[in-house]
This record gives C-alpha cells, structure tokens and sequence, in this order.
C-alpha cells in the first residue's frame, strides 16, 4: 500500500477506533486492515495513544469549589444581576508579575501598593503569607529553644509579606525594606485610626495564640473597611515579624450577615504556586505544616519519603537500583527527626533534606499541594533563610546538626572521609532496624539461681528506623550514612526505657550521618510536620 | 441517547427551567453535577490547576448568568462545556503570551512529571504506595514519567487540537456532543481529531517505543 493510500485511510482508522464509522466504512476499514500490516500498526499507535490519554487519572474538582461558585451566584442572584455581561476571566497572576507588581510598588512606594489594594475586588477568602527572607547564614546560631515570639516586637529588617488572595483578580505585594526593596505602606489615615481597636483587639487574640483574625461579627458591610481590617491585620503580624500562617481567613458577606471565616489551607492550596516559585534559591528553607490529626501527618510524612525516593533526593543504596539513576547521585541527605521516640513533642516529625536548590523549590512545591489535596489540609507556613526549632526536643537532630560551630566544615570533612572509605571499598550499606530479643543467661543471675533476664540487641539507623520500622517500605533502598551501624546493647529496665536508648543510638549514628554531607551549594531543607489536635 | 443520558437530560433541562425561575438550589445541582467534568476539562485544556478552578467558578457563572440565552436546542452539558472550551482556549492563549505556563516540563528536560502530579494529572504518591503498582519504585517513576510524558505531550499541542483530544480521549464525549461544543461539522472532529492523534503519537514516539 502506498503511503498516500495509508493516508487516505489513516482518518477512517481514527473514527474506526472511536467506533464512529457507519457500516460501509467500517468494512472498508476492516478489509483493510486485513490485507495491510502498516493499517494494522497504525491503528496499534493511534490505539495506544487513546489509552494514555484514557488512562490519566480523573481529576476532581477542588474542594470548595462549589461553595465558591454558589457563594458568587447567591450574590448575583441577591444583587439581580442575572443576565448582566459576561465577567472578565479571572487571570491569577503568578510570581514573575508579583515581582514585576512589587517593583512597581518599590518605586512608587506604599500609596502605590495601598491604591492598589484598594482596587482589587474582595473575594470572600484572603491568604497571607509572611516570607522572611534573612542573611544567608554566614556562621550558625544556636538553635537552641527559638519558640516564636507571641509578643509584638520591632520589626525585621527583612520582613516581606506577600499576600495571595485567592479566586480574586489581584495579588499584591507589600514590601518593606529587604529582598524586594524598600517600599512602606500605610492605610488611610482615617482608617487607621478607626480600626486601633480591631488591631488592639487582633493583637491579643495573637498573644493568646490564636493566630486568626477577630470572630466578632461587623456589623459594618463597608467592603472597604473590611479588606482594610484584613490588610491591617496582615500588616500588624508582619510588622511584628510573626509568621502569618498559610491560611485561608477573611468573612463571607451575605446581604447584613458576615461570617468569619478561618480555615486551614486546602482548596486554595494551588494558589500558593506564587509563593513556592519564591525566590528562596540560595537560602535554607523550613516548611511547616499543622494537621488536624496524626493520620493525615503520617500518611503526607509517608508520601513526601516516597517522592523523596522518586525523585532520588536519597542516596540509593542498592546497586541495583543505581543503575536506574541516570545522573550521578544527588548526595541529598535524609534525616528524620523525633519520631515519637524519647520525645517531649511526639506529636512532630521532622525531615532534614539536602537538596540542590532546583530540587528543593520542587519539594517545597510539592509539599505545599500535596497538602492541599488532604480533605483536612494543613496549615503552612514557610520561613526561608533561616532554619528555626521550636524546641530542642522535637527537633533533636537538626538541632544537634546546627548547634556544631562549624557544621558547614563538618559535613565537608566528613564527606572527604566517606570518598576515601568508598575509594577503600570498606563503605558498607546498612539499613534498618533490626531487633533481637534474646533470652541470655547471665551468669550472674545464673549463680544467683535468678531468672534469666532478657536483652536487646538493635541495630538501628537513624534512616532505617523510618523505613524498616515504622513505614514498612523494604523494598525502597534508602542508605543515608553509608556504612554506619551501630550495635549497643541495650538495657530492658533501664531509665531511660528501651526506646529511649535506641534513640541514643540514632543520635550516635547521627554523628555519622555527617559523611554524608551534601556537596556545594546544596542547600538544608527542613520539614516540619506538626499536629495540632 | 442511552436511557440514563435521557434521564439527565431530563433532570438537566428541569433544574435549568426552575435555575431561569431564581431557584438557586437547583443551580447549586447543575454546579454538584458537572464541577468534576468541568474542572477536569478546564485543566487538561490550561494545563494549569489553579487557573483551571478559576475557569471552572468563572465557567459556572457565565453558565449562571446567561442561561436565560440557553434555549435548550442542544444538552445542558454541551453549553456548559462549550463556555468551558471558549474560557480555558482563550486563557492559555493569554497564558501563553505572558508565559507564565508553569505546568511545563522545564528547559532542562525535566520530565519527572512532578508538576503534573500537582495538577492532579501524575501519578499521586498515595496511589504510589497504596495502589495497584506493586511498590516497585522503578514502576512508579516509569508510570509517572510515562503520565508526565503525556501530559507534557498534551501542553506540546496547538490549544484545537489539545481541546479535541480532551473531549474524545479524556472526556469520552462522542463526535456528535463534540463537533456542538466546538461549533464545527462533525467530518471537521473526525479530521481534526486524527491529526491531533497522530501529532501525539509523533510527541509520544519515545514513550511508546519505551513501553513496547
């Protein structure tokens, strides 16, 4: 068959595979493809591309979506705008216009920011997100208990607050003097005035901890004053350099009737592509995320070690599965922190990531989602150019990590003692965590005429206890501290009980886990994942 | 038409009747029945998560707004789809001019399908670990590559022939729904859509010799 006769039927092969021939057609097709082998393949081809676009997942509308739609026709419907013209379509602007807007904003200063926030229409939610972006840190601090501070204090040099609204047309940026320039904007002065009592009113709902706007209901329905009390609101947390959660707050308005609205990142979860694309590139990042409850927390914790692995931000041990690995290894080192384990807060998790800066924006990036797609979203919050611990407790590892002096210089020395070992051959892989129980006779309790008492033997790794123990994934190979084992007994009736040793001996491997240290230019990647129940 | 379309479309052309009457409620079923379809399509057209809920809201009130035009010549669903279709092909032209498309694979090659999973269009990890993929990590990057292959093959496409895709392949919509959402005779669907498949059999080449 010639190649343009192929193609005088190629079209009737698609419809064939559509079954969208009527019968003459199809019998032609079916003759076809009887007396011609390159029909047969074609038809194979296009078949196998219909089942790749067939077999993408279905994709569910996101959560709210309904009550966003509904709540936009109840107030047409309320106003009698049925039939009105068509609304422009709304076209979120993303990061690169921000920053485009924000230096709009740095020239004109903050009348400029102010006019335009004054001219985006209120939607019913608004988001803020406070990214801090410090000095690159030249020599650690103490990470010592850093509890963030409930009190208002002066403001950072730094500071940026990015607010991200959601659903609405704008987004705006405020900056102060730091990474995006400097700019200052201050609300009207009338309306500053009238609204101390509100930012008195937040600001002891903060210093109570509740990080969320005034439940009180307003009885104003001035649109105006209500973005202004939101934008107020922001601004105060910013000014005070509190870290303004990742949330959706703001109040619905229907006819007098307002309703306070808070809830935790979710729906709007995609939205937060602004703030992930944020130029974080060269600078250490702490993403934490609050879960309504454990089970959601493990099951993202799990996911995110997964994505991990897929995206070979662990080293992978088995040779097997290096081979996979087109590129050389990414020396990303893994660390889980307190897991429960002789822990004051078991109710956080804590990742330890070393990343290439591209990589980790794509964690951060995925992080964020795939929290939104929790049908109890988390809340989020993102520090960026420092990493904090709220308590040494919880956060034992990286904490131990930062308190060295001059971990940087550590995890260097440490990875030319690894080179050398892999270089010698003498670097072994380990993984998991293996416990023993044996029934030893003591020869003392033996002469005593005593029962014979149980011991322990574990052989753990601060990276194999997550895997093995408590994710059950044997089957990803994971070696985060190349040949490092540690075998210590370990004591039944000790004080500190069993799991409290066990954690002594992640915190010997730990140390160890220093060979693996990241090289050039990666950067610390911290993932808290909390629970706040 | 199948007994069970008939039925929805009977329950469609109700609620629109009582919609154009000011009742919200039933409005508010038009928007429960078809926000999953609507959304879906709105991304695989946009190719951007985000974007697409803001075209699925906007599509709704459009829909919302003008349905006292809809004079019930053709299914509900096709008009609605027919705003979705006009809304999200125009946004990825206004996108596409402001390049700001983020849903692409980047410069580097980057195929990890990573930002498809975002979207909802790659391989979740929950599936990852809880579905059918016998935990192999090599199954599952290859089938998220293979996801993100074809979704990043999709965004390669010119915005007519993506959307027909969409409706036929994705969506399962026959010629007929098709060719009245696109405003086209049904001979351009069955044309136009031939050329988009072998377009993406031509994008696709390296994955299929993959899988073969």
């Amino acid at each position: 068959m010639s190649g343009d006769k192929l193609q005088d039927y190629s079209e009737l092969l698609s419809a064939y595979l559509d079954n969208e021939l009527d019968a003459a057609e199809r019998t032609r097709v079916e003759a076809l493809l009887d007396r011609e082998p390159a029909a047969v393949r074609l038809l194979s081809e296009l078949r196998e591309t219909h089942e790749m676009l067939q077999n993408l997942p279905e994709v569910s509308a996101p959560p709210g979506l309904l009550e966003d739609v509904m709540a936009r026709v109840e107030r047409q419907a309320l106003l009698g705008e049925q039939n009105d013209e068509p609304q422009k379509t709304p076209v979120r602007i993303r990061w690169g216009p921000i920053r485009a807007a924000a230096a709009v904003i740095v020239i004109v200063g903050g009348a400029g920011a102010w006019m335009m926030y004054q001219s985006a229409k209120m939607e019913k939610r608004i988001a803020y997100v406070q990214i801090t972006p410090l000095e690159k840190r030249s020599a650690p601090e103490s990470p010592a208990v850093d509890v963030p501070e409930k009190k208002a204090s002066a403001p950072r040099a730094g500071d940026a607050l990015v607010e991200l609204r959601p659903g609405s047309v704008k987004q705006e940026l405020e900056t102060k003097s730091g990474k995006f320039g400097a700019a200052k904007t201050s609300p009207p002065a009338d309306l500053v005035t009238e609204s101390i009592e509100e930012k008195q009113s937040a600001a002891k709902e903060e210093s109570t901890g509740l990080d969320r706007m005034s439940k009180a209901p307003r009885k104003s329905a001035d649109n105006e004053k209500l973005q202004q009390h939101d934008y107020e609101i922001a601004s105060e947390k910013a000014k005070t350099g509190q870290t303004v959660e990742l949330g959706m707050t703001g109040r619905e308005t229907a006819g007098e009737s307002q309703t306070e609205i808070t809830q935790p990142m979710g729906e709007e979860g995609a939205s937060v592509e602004a703030l992930v694309q944020a130029d974080f590139q060269n600078e250490p990042v702490e993403l934490t995320l609050r879960f309504s409850n454990t089970q959601d927390r493990d099951d993202f914790s799990q996911q995110t070690l997964t994505y991990l692995s897929a995206n070979q931000m662990l080293n992978i041990a088995d040779p097997s599965q290096r081979e996979q690995v087109k590129e050389p290894l990414n020396q990303s080192v893994f660390v889980p922190g307190s897991t429960g384990v002789n822990n004051v807060d078991s109710n956080s998790r804590q990742f330890l990531v070393w990343a290439p800066p591209e990589e980790l924006v794509k964690l951060v990036d995925y992080s964020v989602h795939e929290a939104g797609q929790l049908t109890n979203a988390p809340s989020v919050s993102l520090r960026v150019g420092e990493l904090r611990t709220e308590g040494v407790e919880q956060t034992r590892s990286v904490a131990q990590l930062l308190e060295k002096p001059d971990w940087q210089q550590q995890l260097i020395r440490s990875q030319q003692v690894l080179a050398q070992r892999r270089t010698a051959g003498t670097a072994r892989v380990e993984g998991g965590i293996t416990q023993e129980r044996e029934k030893s006779a003591s020869p003392t309790s033996q002469e005593q005429g005593s029962e014979p008492s149980e011991s322990y033997s574990k052989t753990a790794d601060s990276r194999g206890a997550m895997i093995a123990g408590h994710y059950r994934t044997p089957t990803v190979p994971l070696s985060l501290n190349e040949g490092a084992t540690v075998q210590r007994q370990v004591e039944p009736f000790s004080p500190q009980g069993i799991w409290g040793q066990v954690w002594n001996v992640q915190q010997e491997l730990f140390e160890m886990t220093l060979s693996a240290s990241p090289p050039p230019n990666y950067l610390p990647f911290v993932l808290n994942l909390r629970v706040d129940e | 038409m199948g007994p069970r379309a008939a039925n929805n479309r009977l329950n469609d052309d109700a609620l629109v009747s009582k919609t154009r009457e000011g009742d919200v409620q039933a409005f508010e079923q038009l928007v429960c029945h078809y926000q999953d379809r609507v959304f879906q399509v709105c991304l695989r057209i946009c190719g951007h998560y985000e974007s697409a809920r803001d075209l699925a809201q906007e599509t709704f009130l459009r829909a919302y707004t003008h349905i006292g035009t809809f004079e019930g010549k053709c299914r509900f669903y096709t008009w609605l789809f027919r705003i979705a279709v006009n809304l999200s092909i125009s946004h990825r032209r206004t996108s596409l001019r402001l390049q700001v498309h983020s849903f692409q694979p980047d410069e580097s090659g980057n195929d990890s399908g990573y930002p498809a999973s975002m979207a909802g269009q790659g391989l979740r990890l929950n599936e990852m670990m809880h579905g059918n993929n016998n935990g192999q990590p090599s199954d599952i990057v290859r089938r998220q590559e293979t996801r993100a292959a074809v979704t990043a093959a999709l965004g390669e496409l010119d915005s007519d022939q993506r959307t027909i895709l969409v409706l036929r392949d994705v969506e399962g919509m026959d010629y007929q729904a098709i060719a009245e959402i696109l405003n086209v005779p049904v001979g351009t669907v069955r044309s136009r859509l031939h050329r988009a498949r072998l377009a993406m059999r031509e994008l696709l080449k390296p994955v299929l010799e993959k899988v073969v």
